[in-house]
């Protein structure tokens, strides 16, 4: 009795203390962006002081933020549902069909993983601007696609690999075709994966830097090139930045509320058991 | 028809005349993945690979010249790409360890809770992952800091104010591990705790009635459990942490000295600051030579297992 | 879930159409515009935001609508050499580096400019191409041709606050003993110098001004390298001294956050770039504004300066190189330069008539500590391999600083490793 009160309070205070320790740099952020430059450069971290809402206000008319903020749903929005919808055919095309390549076909998309971005970034360009799309969203809309397919494809086979052949057995007995039985009933099986997938694919693309940056020209840009643009040559206007941050920081972060249950959700108990 | 007790899966032949046109389905499935994959990725696979064995400038390429293997030669003899490649390996395998160890312990954790606040937790756990990279660098730059930053104020207060930090080489490339795991343990407890829920809980009942506790349920139930989920996790964080570099460049920039280069680093200077495409082609690929060395294990166990 | 394969395809179908719908109608589209659009390429931050004030009031003169492409700095060579090398068009007016400049002709990325700059009717009558500092015109020039207009300078100076060096009994620091003095001073008071001798460009900058201030070079006078010549190694030795003065921290730090340190009071003293000036004494954001005193980096023979500059270059794909050099010409004009002098003080411009009117100086309480520093100028090495030996000394001084490696050891490591190809 003892022991499992003792186990109880000890992974209590580990959980605190991993939450401290999680939310404090955040919580720095959000702070600064209602500071001063000369709060935010105290000797001893100031927790008292006056905030300010300069650092928004100049945050939206120094710099188009609002048109980022668009861009960067479009964006963040259309290759996360593209990534699931070719991520989740792709593994229940690896791991349904009995493919003798599909092990083959499963190490090739992880090898477009393994490639070093720098190599990737001048042929992308070159491709997109010999097809007329540099400068528009479709380009980091597919880059992003690519760069989140290996890892959503190897997620969801290791999910789809573990449902029972009887669950799909079963609905096809009762007369569905393959696809039915895949959207009916192999499907709510992996929502945790899928939701999982999404809330990576979707933070990867709304943070990504490189590919939304050289891609794309002043119309398209994205947040996370409004908030580099902060981090000046040679200073940062730490209020800005801060600022633009907590902008881009607030949608993710909601949105992971929002999957959270979906993450944790059990399975279709029972379904297969006896 | 059978299964296991514990669930895993078992095929069956399907009956020959559903053959080609399951083919045709599987194929229209994965194409559209694959085809994606290969012009994004593998096209310029090829292309560095071809450019790696040449010595040219960006926009010079008139004046290449072709040295074959003289660039990967070069690499292996440049103390710079030696010492680039020894930190990639050193700052890979401390990230992964750690990131999974945590990452895998609060996913357990979080699971023992009630849905609700677990729900909660795990959602707060999660925000590290969805900050920027550059918002990353930035702030833990700022805490960093001997004069302005929070973790030597903490320190200060107990005395550990010579704390080599960022401005050290012994030092800045384990700072520089914590600030990684702070960023990307998130990643790992959100797959683990998707990857629990496919543990069914009979097993877990099983182990309870036969008295185990904790520690025992979790290395003789859970983990052997999450081993799919695992290796996946494996390769994933692990080859995203040797292709590190935004957050390296953010904190230190490669320095002091040298110590905190890594290999992405060093072939991004070599690129674009050193004016060398071909020998920074030749370090890419040096790099997935590295991966598939260090993760190729990792691979074809994962992909086995589909007629388990 | 009765979603169908169907319904899904429309989806993806529409989330596309409306993605190319709005590239679509937000893509400028020159041909239909009877005006010209330029577009201008450089580095975001205070200065950009100055200058979107000057580039707004040549819009409305001239009816030339410019869309200006101010991005973060570390991106910034990336896109402007992706584009130029794509010969995408892109660009009209690109905001250059002298360190860059070498790289961009030799890959015959830009225009030569030298046809222009004798034509009246685009540079106006009274540009005065004579005023143009020689240094800068110099650092643009390769083979004779003259690639880029020089437009900002910056150099690093040495910062302190007058009041405090007073009380401690010292006046501005200027041979290398008399800093010394001053830093050993107050480090041992628990502060100490402010030095920006993090692994990169910094560090190397503050090395070329003082082998300068040392009557000394990287190279000998055939153009050799020679990193071991006794006055080198004293240089960098003097470099390791003073940074055993340096503030906690000092040596993780590049300019921007020795000059906030400057700026917030935790420093008395310490090295930063002029580009940087304007915060320190802007009262609203420094705590120390009116009280700075500014000199020379610390010299053993005679004062030395640093050209860091930036030019406007037109990019050889551009489609309107002759509006683009217009532009530039009306950005490198006196009466520009000083509007953009006034806007934001630490902005120097290479006007040699600019350095002693008095409307810049009274804002700007540094131009003219900053006309002595640059009357001996020098540029960092400009050579094709260059990039190469300033990556392995900012390495080697980082070394020396953090580590306490012997500065003879490192300068010969260096120049046996390089030597060759110079």
């Amino acid at each position: 009795m003892v022991k499992r009160r003792l186990v109880s309070i000890g992974k209590w205070i580990v959980l605190v203390a991993f939450l401290i320790w999680t939310v404090t740099p955040i919580l720095i952020v959000i702070v600064n962006s209602f500071k001063t430059a000369k709060d935010t450069f105290t000797d001893v971290p100031k927790i008292f002081f006056e905030p300010t809402l300069d650092n928004y206000v100049n945050a939206f008319t120094k710099s188009d933020i609002g048109l980022y903020f668009v861009n960067s749903a479009i964006v963040a929005l259309s290759s996360t549902l593209i990534v699931i919808i070719l991520a989740m055919f792709a593994a229940y095309g690896l791991t349904s069909f009995q493919l003798r390549f599909a092990n083959t076909i499963a190490n090739g998309f992880l090898l477009g993983k393994l490639v070093p971005v720098i190599a990737m970034l001048l042929p992308i360009f070159v491709i997109f601007n010999a097809v007329g799309l540099r400068g528009t969203l479709v380009g980091p809309v597919i880059a992003h696609v690519a760069l989140n397919l290996p890892f959503a494809v190897w997620l969801l086979l290791g999910f789809f690999r573990d449902i029972p052949r009887e669950l799909e057995q079963a609905a096809m007995i009762d007369g569905c075709t393959r696809m039915q039985a895949f959207w009916r009933v192999i499907l709510p099986v992996v929502v945790p994966g899928m939701a999982a997938v999404f809330i990576l694919s979707a933070q990867y693309s709304w943070n990504e830097l490189l590919f939304s940056l050289q891609l794309t020209n002043l119309e398209t840009y994205t947040l996370p090139v409004g908030i580099a643009s902060f981090v000046g040559a040679i200073s940062v206007d730490w209020g800005l930045s801060s600022a633009a941050a907590t902008i881009t920081m607030v949608p993710m972060i909601l949105i992971g509320f929002f999957v959270q249950k979906y993450i944790a959700q059990g399975t279709t108990g029972g379904a297969v058991k006896g | 028809m059978t299964h296991s007790s514990a669930g895993k899966a078992i095929t069956k032949r399907v009956a020959p005349n559903y053959a080609r046109k399951d083919l045709r389905l599987a194929v229209f499935l994965i194409l559209p993945a694959a085809l994606a994959i290969f012009i994004i990725m593998i096209v310029p696979l090829g292309y560095a690979l071809v450019a790696s064995t040449f010595d040219y400038s960006l926009g010079q390429e008139d004046t290449a010249v072709f040295v074959f293997l003289d660039n990967y030669i070069r690499f292996f003899s440049d103390p710079v790409a030696l010492q680039s490649l020894f930190n990639t390996v050193l700052f890979t395998v401390l990230s992964l360890t750690l990131c999974i160890g945590i990452g895998v312990g609060m996913s357990v954790a979080l699971k023992s809770l009630s849905p609700r606040t677990g729900n909660v937790m795990r959602a707060i756990f999660a925000m590290p992952l969805l900050i920027s990279p550059i918002i990353v660098s930035l702030i833990w730059r700022y805490m960093y800091d001997p004069t302005y930053g929070l973790i030597y104020y903490v320190l200060g207060l107990f005395g550990l104010e010579d704390f080599g930090g960022l401005t050290e080489t012994a030092t800045a490339l384990y700072s520089i591990v914590i600030v990684d795991v702070w960023h990307a343990v998130p990643f790992i407890i959100l797959v683990a705790s998707a990857g629990l829920t496919m543990i069914p809980e009979e097993l877990y009942e099983a182990a309870r009635i036969d008295g185990a506790g904790a520690l025992r349920t979790l290395f003789s139930v859970t983990i052997p459990l999450l081993t799919k989920t695992l290796v996946v996790l494996i390769l994933i964080r692990g080859t995203d942490a040797f292709r590190v570099f935004d957050l390296i460049y953010g904190l230190t920039g490669g320095g002091p000295a040298n110590s905190t280069t890594s290999l992405s680093i060093y072939a991004f200077k070599q690129a674009y600051e050193n004016n060398q495409m071909g020998y920074a082609m030749a370090v890419a690929i040096v790099t997935l030579i590295g991966l598939v060395v260090l993760f190729g294990p990792f691979m074809r166990n994962s992909a086995r297992g589909k007629e388990d | 879930m009765r979603r169908s394969r169907g319904s899904v395809a429309i989806g993806l179908v529409a989330l596309m159409a409306l993605t190319g719908l709005t590239a679509c109608s937000t893509t400028t589209d020159e041909g239909t515009e009877s005006d010209v659009t330029l577009t201008v390429s450089r580095w975001a931050g205070p200065q950009a935001e100055a200058q979107q004030q000057l580039l707004d009031e040549y819009s409305a003169d001239t009816g030339v609508t410019i869309r200006f492409d101010a991005i973060d700095y570390g991106q910034l060579k990336q896109k402007q050499t992706l584009n130029m090398s794509t010969e995408t068009g892109e660009y009209d007016l690109a905001y250059v580096p002298e360190a860059w400049v070498g790289e961009y002709t030799d890959a015959g990325y830009l225009t030569d400019l030298s046809e222009y700059v004798t034509d009246e009717s685009l540079t106006g009558a009274d540009w005065d191409f004579a005023d143009f500092n020689q240094s800068g015109i110099d650092v643009y020039t390769r083979d004779d041709s003259l690639y880029a207009l020089p437009y900002f300078v910056q150099t690093p100076l040495v910062v302190f606050d007058e009041a405090i060096l007073k009380e401690a009994g010292f006046d501005a620091p200027q041979s290398w003993d008399e800093i010394l003095e001053v830093a050993k001073h107050f480090k041992e008071e628990g502060t100490g110098i402010a030095l920006p001798f993090r692994q990169g460009s910094a560090i190397v900058n503050v090395l070329a001004v003082l082998l300068a201030g040392n009557n000394t070079d990287f190279f000998d006078a055939d153009g050799a390298l020679d990193l071991t010549d006794p006055d080198v190694v004293e240089t960098v030795a003097f470099i390791e001294e003073l940074s055993q003065y340096g503030i906690d921290g000092s040596n993780g730090w590049h300019w921007d956050e020795v000059t906030k340190a400057l700026q917030f009071g935790q420093a008395p003293i310490g090295i930063t770039t002029s580009g940087l000036f304007t915060a320190l004494e802007n009262a609203d954001e420094s705590n120390v504004a009116g009280q700075l005193g500014y000199a020379p980096l610390p010299y053993a023979k005679t004062a030395a300066g640093l050209l860091q500059a930036w030019g406007w270059a037109v990019p050889a794909d551009s489609k309107n190189p002759e509006e683009a050099f217009k532009l530039g010409a009306w950005l490198t004009s006196k009466a520009a330069q000083k509007e953009m002098g006034t806007v934001d003080p630490s902005f120097i411009s290479f006007r040699e008539s600019l350095y002693t009117d008095p409307d810049l100086t009274a804002n700007a309480p540094w131009l003219p500590t900053v006309q002595a520093a640059l009357a001996k100028g020098v540029t960092v090495p400009l050579q094709a391999n260059a990039p190469e030996l300033l990556d392995a000394l900012s390495v080697g001084l980082s070394g020396v600083v953090a580590n306490g490696d012997d500065p003879k050891a490192i300068l010969t490591g260096i120049q046996d490793a390089l030597a060759s190809q110079f």
